[in-house]
Formats: C-alpha cells, structure tokens, sequence
C-alpha cells in the first residue's frame, strides 16, 4: 500500500534545506553559539534569492544573491553578538522579527505586490536527470534534483572531513570546547567564531535559494519553521555532521509521510505531529537501549557472582 | 558604544512587538474635530490571505471617498495582544472598533463590557445567537463561504475527466471545512459520479508543501485541485499548472500562479460587509447583539470563471449562473458540516 520509493524521493526533498541550515548550524553550535536565528537568516535568503534571479533573469544570479543575504544578516547577529557582547537570544529573536517584517515590507516598493510574488516558471532552479541512475533501484530517487540537493547531501561527509581531520576544524572544536584553553593554545578565537558564523549564514542562504527558487516565488514566512527544525535536527544528533544528516532525513521522511497519509482519512493534527514524534522517539530510544541493557549487564553479573560464589 | 547599540536593537525589537504604537498608556486627547474613527483589527497579517489584502485596499478606498472617516488598521498577531490591542483602541478614543474572527471574541467581550458606548463590530464570530444577545454592543458579521464554494464543487465534478477532484485546505478549522462542506455537496448536487480526496497542508504560508500536497493528490488521481490553504495554495496551482490539470481557486484569481489551468475561482468580498456595517453604524442603525450573514444574494461572494483561459463551456457558465439565482432565492440550502475528511 505504502509507496516507499516516493516517500523516500519526497523525503530527501523535504531534508535537502533542512540539511543545508542544519550543518550552517552545527558549525556555529560547534563554536559553542546556540544560533537560534536561522529562521531569519533563511527567510532573508528567500527574498533575496527571488530578487537576484528576478532583477537579473538569472536562477544563478539568484543564487548568489540569497548566499550574499544570508551572509548580511550573519555579519549583523555576529557582529552584535561577538563585538557589541549582546545577549544572542535576544539578538536572534530580533532578526527573526526584523526579517518576518522587512520581507514583508519591500515586497511592496520592489515587485509591487503584498504577501507572495510569482516568477515565470523559466526561473525555476533547474533539476539534473542523471541517466543511469534510473536503472538502479533505490538509488534512483535521487534522481531530477537541484545541483543544491546534492551538495546539502556531500556536506555532511565534507563537514566530517574539516571538522575531524583539518587544523581549522581542531581549531573550531577546542574554540567551542574551551575557549580560554584556545587562546592559551594561539588561536585567534574571535577569527574561527566569525568564519563559522559567515559560513553558517551562506549555508542558510543555499537553504533560502532552494526553498524559493525550487517553486520560483516568494511568499511571506515561506521557512515555516524550518530554521527551528535544523536546530532541533542537529541538537538531537549531538551536532555531530553525519548523525546530523541521518536526524534532518527522518525529518524530512516523516513530513513526506505525513502528505502520503494525507488523503486516507487520519486527523491532519496528528498527522501534523508525525515528525515531532519521530524526533522524541529518536531522541529516546538510544536512552531506552542503553539504559536495558545496562540493567541486563548488571543482571548477568549479579548472575554470574551468584553462580560463582554457590560453586 | 555598545550599549547604545545593544540598546537600540533592544529598542527596535519592543517597537516591532508593539506595533500598534503604544497609545495604552497615555490615551491622546479627544480629537477636536467631528472626525468618525474607526479601528479594524485582524488577527492574521493583512498580506497573508487575500481576502485580507482585499479588505484593507476597500477599506482604504471608502476612507479616501469620506473625508470624515479616519480608519486605521491594525494587525494583532498571537492571542496575548489581542485584549491589549482591543483596550488600546478603545482607551484611544475610537468610535467605532472592529474586529475578527472567533480567536477575538473573548477579548472583544471584554473591552466592550468596560466601553459601552463604543460600537463594536466582528467579522466572523461563529458563536450563538444566546452569546450575542449578552453583548448588546457587539454586532456580528460572516460571510457564507458554502455557498460559492458548492458552485467550485459543481464545476470542479462536471470539469473533471479522470473522475477525481482533490481538496487542499490550509487546516483542519472551521472556516475551512465551511468551504468544504460546500465544495463537497456542489460535487454531489452535479449528479455524476466523482471521488474527491481531502487533504490539509497544516499551513498557509508554505508553497513548497502546498505544491507537494497537491501532488500527492495529483499522484492519485485528482484532474481537479481545489486549494483553500493561502500561501500554501499558490503551490497547489503551481503543482497544477505544471502537470497541465484543472486548478479550482479560492479568494482570487491566479493568473501568475496558473494562467492556463484555473477554471475559476471562489470570490470574496469581506470589505463590502465591513463597509455595509460601517454605513449602518455611522447612520445611526447599530444592531448590537445581533448577528448578520451576507452571501451570493447580498453580493459578498460571488463565483468567478477564471480571466485567463477559457477551459469552462459556455454551456457551463449558464448553469452556473442558474445556480447561482437558486441559492440566492433560497431553492438550494446548503450544510456547513464536510460529509468526509
């Protein structure tokens, strides 16, 4: 009954921008800053990536434009977090605000229109048929993607890469982990928390460029919470790259099997909560498991001493 | 340096929270002048929907047309601002205060208990009629959005020619499953025998999943694509577009969305009910604790073939147009309830 090669195809549809913010994310969360302003580092990309491919009658154009937005507003958050020392909560709370408005706002002077602005279906970003790949089962889902499917797919084996086996990843990790140990160590601290902020705010911007050139529009608060889903998705995964990429795909896969399930008849509110309950359930069971057979080691030792001792 | 900056976003942040302009503490003075003022409050963003797009521009055009009318509109997002807003208006010294949906209507209970000398309005309340008569200066307003949606359905069964029709409502609420209930009994009254699939995107701002719900539906069938889900719906007429089958709007036309493939769409005229009340209570005519529903007889709604293509006969049209008396003279009633889910 299920269509299992669809609900995997939508799935990593569904992951792809959720997969580009959360890495952004976890290289910030790797330097030990919550970035809780991804939602509008995100939306400012959507506007800005509809903008430049419109202005310039050009997807890539496009593109490049909602990577330049989201580096911006990464520059704004770190420069008022890092050098003016403002609280980042309250800093990220703002530009989430600022953002929701601000696109709101120059949808009017700049398309004349309020709410959504449709582009012509050439400015779609367009999706790459691979041949061989149909012949091959499973594997052909990932096929008639955008080219910023796959790269949020290679990212997280790239991110691995740096994070682990590079000076510069060492460098982000001990910064993150102890920062006075950094400094002591000769990093430039503030340098690697800038880097990872600037990169994170162009990965939102690739995230910001799928999301609304994929459907060639823009609409007000298009992220719907996608921002909050990455954090969520690399905090579950202990902001460790590859796990990232398997919580940001059950994500992903739960929302494509909440629209399969859509038509058959269940309550849209519980349909609605299927990704959140995969998370918990994701975010438990390793608990539960460990915390079992924990109980069972002990068992069997208890067993064993038992036994020993009657000998 | 820094704390003039920290304290400038800071400041920034509380302006863009306040938004209504912070009138609550100090109400101005009086105005002078014998100008009527007038505060229409929505709990949506104005660019969210298009209905409420509409609303506002009408409204703007009656105030641009009476010189002694100032109305201001106002937005209140999340349930915490409603009353705040509500009493904000009311302490400013506004004659008459309008307000919207349900969500409202204990905050604007509460507000017109303490003013009883302002007149307050609301746009689709769903109470009953025992709750309006507490409240003698609350007048209620809705619009019947069964009535032209049941003239989507019709055309949505006699359209199709893979014998399914598809649904896309933006949640599982009831003003949604009004337009259903309606889509759903138009798709019955046409007499044939078509399936219709029902599906909510749990969103109204999101084209992408919009886009997907709708081919989801496609996937199984649906040649029809019924979306009542704002943003969300713009991706549905994208889905349909692109796979060259039938688009049924709602609220508007979307000749940038689905140029080739909208048959015609559900319209809305939420601004001539607002005006319609606005006349009666500048007249002297305030019918408080009572309520009033306009619909395709008082020319608030109105079912629309779509301007950019011509997919529907003219056989069809006049149908439509027969059906449309009908449910004017009330030969047709239609149910609010969806038949299915």
């Amino acid at each position: 009954m299920m269509d299992w090669i669809s609900l995997l195809e939508l799935g990593v549809r569904h992951a792809a921008p959720i997969l580009l913010i959360a890495m952004g994310c976890l290289l910030a969360q790797k330097v030990s800053i919550f970035n809780l302003a991804l939602e509008g580092f995100t939306l400012f990309s959507c506007f800005f990536a509809v903008v430049g491919a419109f202005v310039f009658k050009n997807v890539w154009m496009g593109v490049l434009c909602g990577v330049l937005a989201g580096v911006l507003t990464a520059v704004i958050y770190s420069v008022f977090i890092l050098q003016l020392q403002v609280n980042p909560v309250i800093c990220a709370l703002s530009i989430n605000t600022l953002v929701t408005g601000l696109t709101r706002y120059l949808l009017k002077p700049i398309f004349n229109t309020s709410g959504r602005f449709v582009m012509p279906s050439e400015l779609a970003l367009p999706t790459i048929h691979i041949g061989f790949l149909d012949s091959i089962p499973v594997v052909s889902v990932l096929n008639n993607k955008s080219v910023l499917v796959y790269l949020s797919l290679l990212l997280p084996f790239i991110l691995y890469y740096v994070l682990f086996h590079t000076e510069f990843g060492l460098n982000m990790r001990i910064t993150g982990l102890n920062e006075e140990a950094a400094l002591a160590a000769g990093v430039n601290t503030k340098k690697v928390k800038y880097t990872a902020l600037l990169l994170n705010g162009a990965l939102c911007g690739l995230a910001g460029a799928e999301l609304a050139l994929s459907v060639y529009m823009f609409n007000v608060g298009m992220t719907n919470g996608r921002g909050f889903t990455a954090l969520a998705a690399v905090t579950l995964a202990g902001a460790h790259p590859l796990v990232a990429l398997g919580t940001c795909m059950l994500f992903g896969v739960s929302e494509s099997l909440s629209i399969q399930l859509s038509t058959s008849g269940y309550s849209a509110y519980l349909l609605g909560a299927i990704p959140y309950a995969m998370a918990l359930t994701a975010a438990l069971l390793p608990r539960i498991i460990r915390l079992v057979s924990n109980n069972m080691k002990k068992k069997s030792a208890e067993r064993q001493a038992i036994e020993l001792h009657s000998n | 340096m820094k704390k003039v900056l920290g304290g400038l976003m800071a400041a920034l942040l509380s302006l863009s929270l306040i938004g209504c302009g912070g009138s609550s503490d100090t109400p101005s003075e009086p105005v002078e002048d014998d100008t009527l003022r007038i505060a229409f409050i929505s709990y949506q963003e104005f660019d969210s929907s298009e209905w409420l797009q509409n609303l506002a521009a009408g409204l703007k055009d009656y105030e641009a047309k009476h010189d002694d009318i100032e109305i201001k509109t106002i937005e209140a997002i999340g349930a915490d601002t409603y009353e705040p807003k509500v009493l904000a208006c009311a302490q400013d010294g506004f004659d008459i205060i309008i307000t919207t949906y349900s969500d409202m209507w204990d905050a604007t209970c509460a507000v017109a208990a303490q003013y009883p000398d302002i007149k307050f309005g609301i746009l689709q309340a769903e109470k009953t009629d025992e709750d309006y008569a507490a409240h003698p200066n609350i007048e209620e307003f809705h619009l019947n959005r069964t009535e032209t949606s049941f003239l989507q359905g019709y055309v949505a069964a006699k359209m199709t020619k893979t014998g399914t029709v598809g649904f896309v409502g933006g949640n599982d609420s009831q003003g949604i499953n009004e337009i259903l209930a309606g889509y759903q009994q138009g798709i019955v009254y046409a007499g044939l025998d078509v399936k219709d699939l029902v599906a909510y995107c749990n969103s109204f701002t999101d084209p992408t999943i919009g886009k997907d719900y709708a081919e989801q539906l496609i996937k199984q069938g649906a040649d029809v694509i019924f979306g009542a889900a704002g943003g969300s719906g713009t991706g549905c007429a994208q889905a349909a577009e692109e796979a060259g089958i039938m688009f049924a709007a709602c609220d508007a036309h979307y000749p940038d969305a689905a140029p080739n493939s909208e048959i015609g769409s559900t319209l809305n005229f939420f601004e001539n009910m607002v005006i319609a009340f606005i006349d009666k209570a500048v007249s002297g005519n305030f019918e408080g604790g009572t309520q009033h529903e306009y619909g395709v007889k008082e020319g608030a709604a109105i079912y629309e073939f779509a301007l950019t293509n011509d997919l529907a006969s003219e056989e069809l049209k006049k149908e439509v147009e027969d059906l449309a008396a009908k449910i004017a003279s009330g030969e047709i009633t239609i149910g609010r309830e969806p038949l299915h889910k």
